[in-house]
């Protein structure tokens, strides 16, 4: 090549290379610009219409919170029990939730199924829910039916009846409920006895719904005495949120509700929750003949809500898994084609929580290879942390998971009963809203080496020892084989 | 009640449960024993009456109370770009927040069988990358709006949603054009929608409750009818073609095809101009091809049943049977309708309906029990769906039954019919509550072309409708034939039902 020649093309190659790299740091500009994330500024966060709410608490102990929301001519009531499955005696798994049925079988004068008439009837809707924390029985109607709802919760509160008839079909509602909701469904029963062996030694060690025989066993003298002990004025939480005049409406809920008594009612003991133990990992395989396809678990004892890091461990979760862009279900969906699906979320209660993560294996992926994937992966953020885009989107994520519940009455008495509960500020979302917004990089990194690490908790189940042994089988095959016959097996 | 809260609502309904219970150690009775309690069960107790006049309730509180006025909200503005778009928007200030929805108008139901198969698969090819953005670029864009997009299917649509923060509007405007602007169906992209459909069959196909829900759909509308195949077919799925994918694309997913709505946060001038900015301007590159044949047609009339029949259906290792009651009925269309509506919220409207408070709150036959009339273009069910116990299951079909045989025999009782009124009426203003809710009534709206306004114009309808009509209408649509059918263990059906109930046509492994 003659020199000249060379020099034309070493300009040559100079160009191509500047353009090369200066397209690049352009691309590099364009996508660094494009992944540019806005949370919502302090600014939106004052705005938010939480600065009216009032507080009343009446003589008898029962705590009042009311919010005025104009949209619309309508209500929300929730009224909530520091009572819940966490609070049972040994032998009396489900008697939370059996008696949130109970609390609809009529009282002195109303009939059995009078209340879920009376507000049916005039469009409403009512219902209620107890998990291990707290029992929530809440109404929604127009406004004009305020003082009907009223009435109606103070009158069972007062003169609630229970009897063994009301209490037998009751029973069956509740073994009917467990059937559908857990033994039915492929995989929940077993997920969830392998979670609350996960939590042995806590107070949610059992059952929300209980045992099918606890269940069976409970009689009216037990569930009264349930009632004398828990559901009590003083115990309660009751937040208003609607169309309504706070004032006029604190004298309305005074009137029906401060004849609430407790003078024939015994006192709340208040011997607190047990210690939580050190809690382990462990791992279980089990077959269930309801699973359409095998399933893989993985799960990490996280901290209560009370916790300092509970922010920063649902940021982490997020990021690990909200999006199909997060970080172990790109890996194991897309980089390693391990998983046909994954999908993970922190489930958090009072006193402790489990992260978790399901995953639909593809036939050649073993779970060790899973795992060893997962390690890795947690063992970055441990050590490098995460992006700032990462963090940003699981801020969102956050912050648009609390502005939904703001949207409505009724999920924005939820934010107000739970803040009371937990962290006795009726606006803790505000807080909470604050708190996410302020985690940063070293947080996510602390939160990881102290939660997720490889003590985790590993479930595998499936549908079968057949359906175990062809995936062995396409396990130990080369994986181009397996993945050409994969599709025949679905 | 609810006991728990599901943390997610995600298709892969599997994981969403995965956590979220606790364990039990449930023996169920031998189901050897079953004639013989359903032999007990036949004796029939009285029949509850749901809705009474509540005298309980105090004269002083009742006589304040006012009767419900609803009124008219604020409708949508809409805007149609030249290129044939249509937007329809709402502002609501309230929260810094935005509900935002690309509606194209190709559903689950398809006028051809083979698209049938293809249209859920486009669906699930536009979250895998664009001609800008690779998957994983495209993810990446998505996750910045803090919640995923949401992807689903109607009968008419297929919606594209997203529930954003206010400053993300242009971002999540630009994402959604870049969904109608081009797709990539490579081998690895087709490889995943196809495992992803095939997937999702299993895993519905698990559940017993939409079992029969595709059971009914095959035993009431013939093969060529709009609404027989309630999910994609996993073996036509196997052999779908990149080819066919990009085809049926180029005719569905246009600007002309589609409409944006929004409700939220906004400015409206700002959003016109990033409308104008992301849509308009919209590099349409691609042609629209002949549609094929049509196959399937909007309306033909449906397999009546002679005589009423009870479908079995093998569920191995099942623990409760789930039951579908069901005739088929009229379209949302029809001035039948709102009565069929009112006769579903007396019989399964929830708490306080005539099932619920007897089966379950007197009988504790079930805990869920509830009875729908479904809204389509075309004639669509009315199903009773519940679930219970294999040794419960004669009682709760002889319970149902006689709750349609009474409103067959005796007219409603006018105050219950006024209840009813009331509770719709309250229902109807507790709809309006949020942007979202708005929105989504708007997609209803077009997909089962109402009037703007039909939410008001269905509660006038129903505010005319008389206890003569009602007694028409319950006995020109349920007093005749109807099908049950019932997902469960076979060996334990079967022994339930032999000599148990002879006015049915016996008919199992399906």
């Amino acid at each position: 090549m003659k020199v000249t020649h060379r020099i034309v093309f070493s300009l040559m190659l100079g160009v191509l290379f500047f353009y090369f790299f200066s397209m690049h740091a352009i691309a590099s500009q364009t996508s660094e610009h494009d992944l540019k994330c806005h949370i919502l500024t302090p600014e939106q966060v004052n705005n938010l219409k939480l600065s009216s709410l009032i507080y009343r608490k009446l003589k008898n102990g029962l705590r009042i919170y009311i919010l005025e929301t104009h949209d619309q001519p309508i209500f929300s009531l929730r009224l909530i029990f520091d009572v819940g499955a966490a609070d049972e005696n040994k032998g009396e798994s489900g008697y939370a939730h059996l008696f949130e049925h109970m609390m609809f079988k009529g009282s002195k004068n109303v009939l059995d199924g009078g209340h879920f008439a009376a507000i049916r009837q005039v469009g409403g809707q009512v219902n209620a829910s107890t998990d291990y924390d707290k029992t929530v029985y809440w109404t929604e109607a127009p406004i004009t039916f305020l003082d009907r709802t009223l009435w109606l919760e103070a009158e069972r509160l007062q003169h609630l009846s229970i009897n063994e008839l009301n209490l037998e079909n009751q029973k069956q509602a509740v073994l009917e409920e467990k059937l559908l909701r857990i033994d039915n469904v492929p995989y929940f029963k077993i997920a969830s006895e392998f979670m609350i062996s996960a939590w042995q030694g806590t107070d949610y060690d059992h059952l929300i719904i209980g045992t099918e025989s606890e269940i069976k066993n409970a009689t009216a003298p037990q569930v009264q005495a349930f009632f004398n002990h828990y559901y009590r004025p003083e115990n309660a939480i009751l937040v208003l949120v609607g169309d309504v005049n706070s004032a006029e409406a604190a004298d309305k809920i005074e009137h029906y509700f401060s004849s609430v008594n407790n003078s024939s009612m015994e006192t709340i003991s208040q011997g607190g929750h047990r210690e939580p133990p050190v809690l382990k990992g462990k791992s279980e395989t089990h077959f269930d003949p309801l699973a359409p396809f095998p399933l893989y678990a993985l799960g990490w004892h996280t901290p209560g809500k009370r916790n300092s890091d509970f922010y920063a461990v649902e940021l982490l979760a997020d990021i690990l898994f909200n999006h199909e862009a997060s970080r172990l279900k790109y890996q194991l969906k897309e980089e390693q084609a391990l998983v046909f699906e994954t999908i993970g979320f922190p489930l958090t209660f009072e006193q402790a929580g489990i992260t978790a993560m399901g995953m639909v294996p593809h036939s050649y992926a073993d779970f060790s290879q899973i795992k060893e994937l997962v390690r890795n992966e947690l063992q970055k953020v441990q050590e490098m942390g995460v992006t700032q885009a990462e963090l940003c989107s699981a801020k969102k994520h956050r912050q648009l998971l609390i502005l939904d519940k703001m949207s409505n009455n009724r999920e924005l008495a939820e934010l107000i009963g739970d803040g009371v509960l937990f962290f006795d500020d009726p606006v803790q979302a505000i807080a909470a809203l604050n708190a996410y917004q302020s985690v940063d990089n070293e947080q996510i990194k602390a939160v990881a080496q102290a939660y997720f690490d490889d003590d985790w908790l590993a479930l595998e189940i499936v549908p079968g020892p057949g359906v175990r042994f062809v995936k062995w089988l396409m396990e130990i095959l080369p994986r181009s084989f397996s993945q050409a016959i994969e599709q025949q097996f679905i | 009640m609810n006991f728990y809260k599901a943390q997610h609502h995600s298709a892969a309904i599997v994981f969403v449960c995965l956590f979220l219970g606790s364990c039990s150690h449930y023996s169920r009775n031998d189901p050897g024993t079953a004639p013989d309690n359903a032999e007990s069960a036949l004796v029939e107790p009285e029949l509850v009456k749901a809705i009474q006049p509540l005298k309980f309730l105090p004269e002083s509180i009742t006589q304040n109370e006012a009767s419900i006025a609803l009124t008219t909200p604020e409708p949508f503005y809409q805007l149609v770009l030249a290129n044939g778009l249509t937007v329809d928007y709402l502002p609501d200030p309230a929260l810094p927040k935005i509900s935002i929805a690309l509606v194209v108008d190709t559903g689950k139901y398809q006028f051809n069988s083979r698209d049938e198969n293809v249209s859920p698969l486009v669906l699930k090819l536009l979250k895998q990358g664009t001609r800008k953005y690779s998957k994983k670029e495209f993810q990446q864009q998505v996750s910045l709006l803090g919640k995923p997009l949401q992807y689903r299917q109607t009968a008419q649509f297929s919606i594209i949603s997203a529930e954003i923060l206010s400053q993300d509007l242009e971002h999540s405007l630009s994402l959604l054009a870049e969904q109608l602007t081009d797709i990539d169906p490579g081998p690895e992209a087709l490889k995943a929608v196809i495992e992803q459909q095939l997937l999702e069959n299993k895993l519905t196909q698990s559940s017993g409750s939409y079992l029969a829900r595709l059971l009914f759909y095959q035993q009431h509308y013939p093969p060529e009818h709009l609404y027989y195949r309630a999910q994609p077919d996993s073996k036509e799925v196997k052999s779908v073609k990149a080819a066919e994918l990009l085809e049926f694309y180029y005719n569905w997913y246009r600007p002309e095809k589609s409409r944006l709505i929004i409700s939220g946060d906004f400015d409206p001038e700002a959003l016109r101009a990033l409308i104008e900015r992301h849509f308009v301007k919209q590099n349409l590159k691609h042609k629209q091809v002949k549609p094929l044949l049509k196959t399937r047609k909007p309306e033909s009339k449906w397999l009546g049943n002679k005589k009423s029949q009870l479908y079995f259906v093998e569920r191995k290792g099942a623990r409760q049977v789930d039951l579908l009651y069901g005739v088929v009925t009229v379209p949302v269309q029809s001035t039948d309708w709102a009565g069929l509506k009112i006769i579903a919220t007396l019989l399964g409207g929830g708490p306080g309906s005539r099932l619920f408070a007897d089966l379950r709150e007197q009988q504790g036959l079930a805990y869920y029990i509830s009875a729908q009339q479904l809204a389509g273009r075309y004639s669509s069910p009315f199903f009773i769906k519940t679930s219970v116990a294999h040794n419960n299951l004669i009682p709760m079909i002889q319970g149902i039954n006689r709750h349609i045989n009474a409103l067959c025999d005796n007219k409603i009782d006018p105050y219950e019919l006024r209840q009813i009124k009331q509770q719709l009426s309250g229902e109807i203003v507790l709809k309006q509550q949020t942007s979202q809710q708005r929105l989504a009534q708007k997609i209803n709206q077009y997909e089962n072309i109402l009037a703007d306004n039909y939410l008001m114009a269905l509660e006038a309808e129903i505010n005319n409708t008389t206890v003569e009509q009602l007694f028409d209408i319950a006995n020109r649509y349920l007093c005749g034939s109807h099908t049950i059918i019932a997902v469960g263990q076979s060996n334990k059906l079967l022994k339930n039902f032999q000599y148990k109930l002879k006015d049915y046509v016996y008919i199992h492994d399906i």
